[in-house]
This record gives C-alpha cells, sequence and structure tokens, in this order.
C-alpha cells in the first residue's frame, strides 16, 4: 500500500506495511508520474516493515534521474538504532548510491528537498551568467568582423573605381 | 528435524504469503528472530526470481521447502517447473537479488532439475561459520 500527500511544492510518498515484487509498481509509477512532472519527492519509509531489492533499486533509480535532472529528492529512514532489521540489513547490501539523499525524520528532508532546490537554483543562476558573458563576448566579436567586413568592402571599392579611373585615362 | 513443503501460483501477489508461512515456521520452530531476518530476505528474492523468470508469462507454481536441522541450521529452497533461468539471466534484468542471498547465506546452491525448472537452495546459520560446499 502507498500513500501520498502533498505539502507545499513536494510530494510525500509513505509506503506501507511490506514492499516487494506485488507492489513495486505501484511505487514505481508513482516515481515516474512525479518526477516525469519536476515535482520534489520525499519517501518516507518510517511506516516499511519490509523492503526487497527491487525496491531499493527503484529508490535509487528515481534518486540518480532526480539528480540529474534537478529536482529534490529525499528518502527518510527511523532514526538510529534502526527500528528495522530487515530494511536495514538489506540497505547495507544494496546501498542506495550517492544520489540519495538519507534523513532521520521528514522535517530534515523538506530541509535537504528544498536545499537541493536552492542548489538547483545556483546552478541554474551561473549557466544564466555564463551564457550572457557569452552572448556578450559572441556580440561584441560580431560586430567586430562586421566592421572589419565593412573596411574591406569599402577599400575593395575604392581599388575597384581606381581601377575603372586608370582604364578610362588609358582607353578614353 | 522439523520440515515443511509449500506450493504457491507463480504470480507476485504470491511472495507476501509465502514469505508469512516461513515467519510462521520459523518462528514455531524457534529460529531465532535475527535469522528470521534473514531468511525473509532470502526467501524474497529466490521466489521473486522464480516469478519473473521461471515461466515468462506463463502459469506455474513456485514450490517451497523449509527445515530446520537439529543444529539449528535453516535450510531454504525455491523451486520451479519453468524453463530454467540461470543466474546470469536475473543479473541481465538488473536484480541484484542473487548477490544479497549469497551474501546472507551459508551457501547456496542453484542448480537445474531434472524436469527443466531451476531449484534455489540456501543454508542459513546463525554463526557467521559456512558450510562447506
Amino acid at each position: 500500500m502507498l500513500s501520498a500527500r502533498e505539502a507545499g511544492d513536494y510530494v510525500v510518498i509513505a509506503p506501507l506495511g511490506e514492499q516487494d515484487l506485488s507492489n513495486r509498481a505501484a511505487l514505481e509509477e508513482q516515481l515516474r508520474t512525479l518526477l516525469s512532472e519536476r515535482r520534489h519527492v520525499v519517501v518516507d519509509l518510517g511506516d516499511t516493515s519490509f523492503v526487497d531489492v527491487g525496491f531499493v533499486r527503484i529508490l535509487a533509480d528515481a534518486a540518480a534521474y532526480a539528480a540529474a535532472e534537478g529536482i529534490g529528492f529525499a528518502v527518510v529512514m527511523p532514526s538510529a538504532p534502526m527500528t528495522n532489521p530487515v530494511m536495514r540489513m538489506l540497505l547495507e547490501h544494496v546501498p542506495l548510491g550517492p544520489n540519495v539523499r538519507i534523513t532521520r525524520t521528514l522535517e530534515s528532508a523538506v530541509v535537504s528537498v528544498h536545499h537541493q532546490r536552492s542548489e538547483l537554483h545556483a546552478l541554474l543562476a551561473e549557466r544564466l551568467q555564463v551564457a550572457r558573458r557569452t552572448a556578450w563576448t559572441e556580440a561584441a566579436r560580431t560586430r567586430r568582423l562586421t566592421r572589419e567586413r565593412d573596411l574591406i568592402v569599402a577599400d575593395l571599392r575604392a581599388a575597384m573605381e581606381r581601377c575603372r579611373q586608370t582604364v578610362r585615362k588609358l582607353d578614353p | 528435524m522439523q520440515q515443511v513443503a509449500l506450493a504457491f501460483p507463480a504470480m507476485p501477489d504470491s511472495v507476501a504469503p509465502a514469505r508469512q508461512r516461513m515467519v510462521e515456521f520459523l518462528s514455531s520452530s524457534e529460529v531465532p528472530p535475527e535469522l528470521v531476518d534473514d531468511c525473509r530476505i532470502i526467501l524474497t528474492e529466490a521466489f521473486t526470481n522464480a516469478v519473473l523468470h521461471a515461466y515468462r508469462g506463463r502459469p506455474g507454481r513456485v514450490y517451497v521447502e523449509l527445515a530446520v536441522e537439529p543444529d539449528g541450521v535453516v535450510s531454504i529452497a525455491v523451486a520451479d517447473d519453468g524453463d530454467g533461468w540461470c543466474e546470469d539471466s536475473a543479473f541481465r534484468q538488473g536484480g541484484r537479488g542473487m548477490n544479497v542471498i549469497r551474501s546472507l547465506a551459508a551457501r547456496c546452491d542453484v542448480t537445474r532439475r531434472e524436469n527443466g525448472g531451476t531449484e534455489v537452495r540456501v543454508w542459513v546459520v546463525g554463526a557467521q561459520d559456512a558450510i562447506g560446499a
């Protein structure tokens, strides 16, 4: 079973009870939909009693996609010592990967998601600044080349005029 | 030695009931909870592999044999009558289930059954001592 609730600009997904082959498709579909809509996602495992390898892989894949697309993604796990030895054991054997930010509480996860969003905004601002600088440099270069072209054309016209005058003098 | 043999339809919805039946059996056999936790993961991954790879969409059954030996060793066998899948095919499809099973088990054998199906047989012990292959 899977519950989802919107909270501001992010969505909290809470897989309830045991998660295995019988219900992993619902999680995968939900994550795919939310991430394709560029929604920030917090996966709350506080009420999840069991997960299988496939479940962990879905989380890792979603986190990698979110990181690549600049979408906030965090996972909430119960505070240490973890109350669920099965989940702890499985997650030790199948690491979620570097893209997954694991927090102890929902509040921390939300902060993490907002932090990721801030990082994204900072990255976009930096890229925009670089793009503007490049555009300005290219525009200046274009103006300089245009001036040089105009000078060359003027020189060519003057040379052609001198040639015509010379021809007229030689052959009136 | 206490043992039980079970059979389930090869469907995703069978994974949880199989796991539940195993937990009931192991608990009634006084297997330590931490060992039961290992077995929950092992059975789930082996059963999932059978459902995903054995019958390729055709209906079929998954057989589970559980035994608790007098020295506390738990053996879990998950078998099918399918077309025969190997660990390579499971890995190719992105699964890491067999890796997890091997890391938790004292010994793990994957064999081709005479009727063409596959059997994954795993031995789990409380201590870290592995069983000789």
